[in-house]
Formats: structure tokens, sequence, C-alpha cells
């Protein structure tokens, strides 16, 4: 029952928010309200995922291979809380944005329904109804992205939503082969059935033909390389707070379903694809770290960083061991907090000087020392200095790759985190170090409910460099139960659901 | 039969990423709508050959068509069509706020310059 808590509440929410759209204040603590009663959800199924195994439900009492499943597992349960974290950040920093004083009331109601869909897509257990969450996910995320964007900036828009169509329709075809190859679009059945394809005489082959057509739409949703163009270009259109939503989150959906395509859903064993995949997240971190270096606002530089990060996880996810898994999953918590602290701090920025630009801001380090202080310890441990969370991310994807022989992989990350610490001291220099160009402007601000959200943020990175060694053990298990099948089978095709 | 049908889808797909990489904003309107009709045909292949086979809803012992490809076949045009209008509604705001009709000048890196 726990299991469908986290995508059915922000679905009644998102209702009930498009119903009051008279009371500001109502909304606001509701929609607040609404994601702390999800996090106690959350936590109970992680609660459950951690100790007692994977908590599965079948909607509606249907079996295999009709019915649907929610299976919340370890993996599932970490992002379920780190979306909800990162969610409430942002919609509280939301509120203390400039000019959304009478903001758009449709803003709201389509954050909750972009939960729903991610939460869905962490949760299902079905390949069609990942289908249907991609797409409750991309309209809201589309919705958000041009409710509020400038005129000039919608077409900004239009390369997002493209390849998302057109990696949309791919995944649909992709679910028609599943079905006429498999007979099911359950993940348990499709495990058990290609395990046994896995050892016919053309099986292979099929087999990774989907694999790779599967794993190709997956890319296209994380943003790795070369069909990256979408990203840094898209997320500045967005309203800042609700960029450390998007960056948060939306292409960590893609990696997620990257480790549970090749982890769970899929035989081992496919090495050339591994590989390919490695290389093209080494492709991806240092294209996305390059252009990082040459944007000049605060926005793009980041949006830019999440591609190179993403390139981190991909890479270890193409190493394939457990060791390497459990490193992309602790990544991904670092990740997520990290990336949206920084962008709630480009918030404060954009509050305070009304632009990202670099060569227009400036002082800040002198007028707002806090938030500069934030910035310190964020962009330090994004770049991979200890004792900060992102060091021991890097930290063990590296010690993988060399002990995997992937050397020329290492050698390109090690620049492209240098590349990261550059573009950080870049921001750094341009916005808080040197002193505030002529003709630019540094207002005092309402910024108690987004230093609230940052100082949230903050916490949780702290914590998360302070207590990696429990983390790191729950990234372990989280991935050692990713990459064993037979007890994903187990868990959701040969126990008897309870009834109702 | 099948290879009719796997010519077609692949005739489709061609023909979609074709009008998408025009510069006229129909064209472009037009591919994704094939675009999303060929990933329909292929779901509802899935079920392989019908000849012969009865439609779902009798409850007769002759063999019955699979009725799973086309609920999802249904789902999917539903979604389909929802994002059909909203990428109609981006296209409108976006060409008409830049008052053109050509994708390639709106991209154009020299004007944003």
């Amino acid at each position: 029952m726990t299991v469908s808590l986290p995508v059915l509440l922000p679905f009644i929410t998102g209702i009930l928010l498009l119903l009051l759209r008279e009371n500001r204040s109502l909304r606001r603590t509701i929609a607040v309200l609404s994601l702390l009663l999800q996090l106690g959800a959350a936590l109970m199924l992680a609660g459950t995922a951690f100790t007692s195994g994977m908590e599965v439900m079948h909607l509606g009492s249907w079996k295999d291979p009709i019915g649907i499943v929610l299976v919340g597992d370890r993996t599932a349960s970490i992002l379920v809380i780190l979306a909800l974290l990162v969610t409430l950040s942002s919609t509280l920093a939301g509120f203390s944005e400039r000019g959304s004083a009478h903001g758009n009331p449709m803003r709201l109601p389509l954050i909750q329904f972009l939960l729903t869909g991610i939460q869905l897509s962490f949760l299902t257990g079905d390949l069609f109804n990942l289908f249907v969450a991609f797409e409750v996910m991309l309209l809201s995320s589309y919705g958000l992205m041009t409710l509020e964007a400038e005129e000039s900036r919608l077409k900004q828009a239009y390369p997002y939503v493209l390849l998302n169509l057109i990696a949309s329709a791919l995944f649909l075809a992709a679910c028609g082969y599943t079905y006429a190859l498999f007979g099911t679009l359950n993940f348990a059945g499709i495990a058990e059935a290609a395990a046994t394809l896995q050892s016919s005489a053309d099986g292979p082959a099929r087999i990774s033909l989907l694999t790779a057509i599967l794993a190709f739409v997956f890319s296209i949703k994380a943003g790795m390389f070369p069909l990256y163009y979408w990203l840094p270009n898209s997320y500045p259109t967005l309203p800042p707070s609700l960029g450390a939503l998007y960056s948060g989150l939306l292409t960590k959906v893609g990696i997620y379903l990257l480790l549970r395509l090749l982890g769970t859903v899929m035989p081992p064993g496919q090495e050339g694809l591994y590989l390919l995949i490695a290389w093209l997240g080494g492709g991806t971190m240092l294209f996305g770290v390059l252009g990082a270096v040459s944007r000049m606002g605060i926005r793009e530089i980041l949006a830019f960083h999440v591609l190179s990060q993403v390139g981190f996880m991909i890479l270890a996810i193409g190493f394939f061991t457990p060791f390497a898994f459990a490193a992309a999953i602790f990544y991904m918590i670092h990740h997520i907090i990290v990336k949206s602290a920084l962008f709630l701090i480009a918030s404060g920025v954009m509050l305070h000087q009304h632009t990202d630009h670099l060569a227009r801001t400036g002082g800040l380090w002198r007028s707002r020392p806090w938030l500069g202080i934030a910035f310190l310890i964020m962009a330090l441990s994004l770049a991979g200095l200890p004792p900060l969370s992102g060091f021991w991310a890097k930290l063990w994807i590296l010690l993988e790759g060399l002990s995997e022989g992937y050397y020329i992989l290492v050698a390109v990350s090690l620049v492209a985190s240098i590349l990261t610490l550059a573009s950080m001291v870049k921001i750094w220099f341009g916005a808080f170090w040197q002193p505030l160009p002529a003709g630019a402007v540094d207002q005092p601000a309402k910024t108690s409910l987004l230093w609230t959200a940052l100082a949230l943020m903050i916490v949780i990175s702290l914590g998360v460099s302070a207590g990696v060694q429990p983390l790191w053990e729950a990234s372990r298990a989280a991935a050692d139960e990713l990459l064993n099948p037979s007890l994903y089978i187990e868990a959701i095709l040969h126990t008897t659901p309870e009834a109702p | 039969m099948i290879w009719i049908t796997a010519l077609l889808t692949g005739f489709l797909f061609a023909l979609a990423l074709w009008l998408i990489l025009q510069r006229n904003w129909l064209h472009i309107l037009f591919g994704v709508m094939i675009l999303g009709h060929a990933a329909n045909l292929v779901i509802l292949s899935s079920s392989g050959n019908p000849n012969g086979k009865l439609p779902p809803i009798t409850d007769q012992a002759a063999p019955m068509a699979d009725p799973l490809p086309q609920a999802l076949l249904l789902t999917a045009i539903v979604i389909g069509f929802a994002v059909i209008a909203y990428f109609l509604t981006l296209l409108y705001r976006m060409l008409s706020s830049n008052e053109t009709s050509d994708l390639d000048s709106l991209f154009d890196p020299e004007k944003d310059a």
C-alpha cells in the first residue's frame, strides 16, 4: 500500500490545487503540507525496502502478464525520497521569486503532476506504464517550461519538446518489439523470458538490439552525448527555482532507468553495449564541461555541468560491476542535492541582481557573504574536493575504472574534474569576487523562503558528506539488489498478492 | 504479411524524420503526427497475424486476436493527441511572436548575437 502513496498523493494534490485557483496562501500551504506528507510516506517505503525487502503492489489485483505492478525496492525508494526533497526546496524557493507575486496559478499543480510522473517512473514495474509515466512527466515539464517563459526564449523549448517526442515514439515502438518478443511488458516477466531466450540460437542478437533501442531512449532522457543539445539551452528558459527541480531530477530518471534496464531487466553479458555506454559517458563528460567553460550565464554553466555529471554516472553504468553501480547510486544522491542547491544559489543571485550573466553581476561576496559561503561549499563539492560528498562519489568511480583497466576514460574524467573546478572559479569570480560592474544593480529582496530551501539543501548535503559511510553501505545494498534479477522476479511473479 | 507491415513502418518512420528535418512548420507538424502513427503501427503488429482470428469481444471458442496491444494502442493514441495539441500551441506561439514560418531563421545564431 505504501508504495502507491508517492504516486497517488501528488496526483490528488495537483487536482486539489487546480480546483483552488483563488486562495493563494491556502494553495501554498496545501502544496507544502502535501510534500511533507509524501516525504513521510517515502521514508516509510524506504524503511520497508531496506529492512524487509521490496514492496510490491499489484494494481487492481491483476496478475502478470496483464496487470501493472508498482515495486518499491531500495534504489527506487532512495530516489523517491530525493525527488521529494528537491521538489520541496524548489517549491519553497519559488515562493520568493521575483515576478511571481501574482504567480501563474498553474505552476503549483503542474509541479505536483510532474512529481507524479517522476515517482511513477521510479516505482513502476511495467514497461508500458513507464511510457505513460514518461508522458505525464514530459507534458507537465513542457507546460512548466513554457508557462512563464519570455517570448524571446520560448523557442528554446522547441528542441526539448521535439527530441522528447522522437524519443517517445521510439520508446513506444520498443514497447511493441518487447511485447512481440517476450509476450509480456512486466519487468520481471521480461527478465525471466529474456534469461531463457538468451540461451537460444538467435536470442542474444535480438535481446541486444532491443536493449540498445531502450538504452538509447533512456539516454536521450539522461542527456547523453551526442543527443544533449536540448538540455543546456532549454534549462535557462525556466524560472530559476524550477531549474533546480529540472536539473536535479529529470536527467536522473534516465540514469535510474538505465540502471534498472541493464541491471535487472535484461540479462548480463552484453559487453559491447557496456563499452559503448562507457565511452559515450566519457564523451558526455568532456563535451558537457567544455560547454560549461564557454558559457557566461550562471544557469547555462550549471546546466552544462549537469551533462558532465551525468557523464560520470553513465561511465559508472558502463563499467557494469556491483561496485560501479553502487558508485552511480551514491553519485545520484550527491548530485541531486548539490546541483539543486547550486541552482537555488543562482536563483538568489537573480533575485538581487536581476540577471545571471557573469559580465553584469558582481560584488556579492561583500554584500551577501552567506550566499558566497553557500556557493563555495556547493561548488567545491561539485568539483569533488575532500571531504565533501562529491569527492567520494568521484573517487569510487575512478577507482573502479582503474581496477577495470579503463585508463583513458579515467584520464578524461580527471580532465573534466579540473575543468569543472575552473568553471566554478569563473562563477565565483564573476558573481562574487569582482566589484559590481557599472550599471549593474544589487537590490535587497525578500529571500526568507529561498533561504529556507537553500538551508535545507545545504544541511542535507553536509549530512551526506558526514554520513558517507552509512549512505555508501545503503548504495552497496541497493546495487546488490538491483543486480539480482532473481530477487525481483521472485517478489513480483511468484509471490501471491495479499487480498485487498 | 509481417514483411508488408515492417516495410510500411520503416517507410513511415523515414518519412516522418524527413518531414521533421524540413524548415516549414507545417511539414514538421505532419512529421510528428506520422511518427506517432508509425510507432502505433509497430505496437499493433506485435499482436501477430490477425488472419482468421475473431475480435476480442466474442466468447466463442475460436482463436481471438490478442487484445492487449489494442488496449496499449488506445492509450498511446490518446496521449499522442494531447502531445500534438501541445506541440501545435508551442509552434503557434513561437512562430507568431517571431513573425516567421521558417524554423531555420528562428534558430539563426547570428540573429541571437
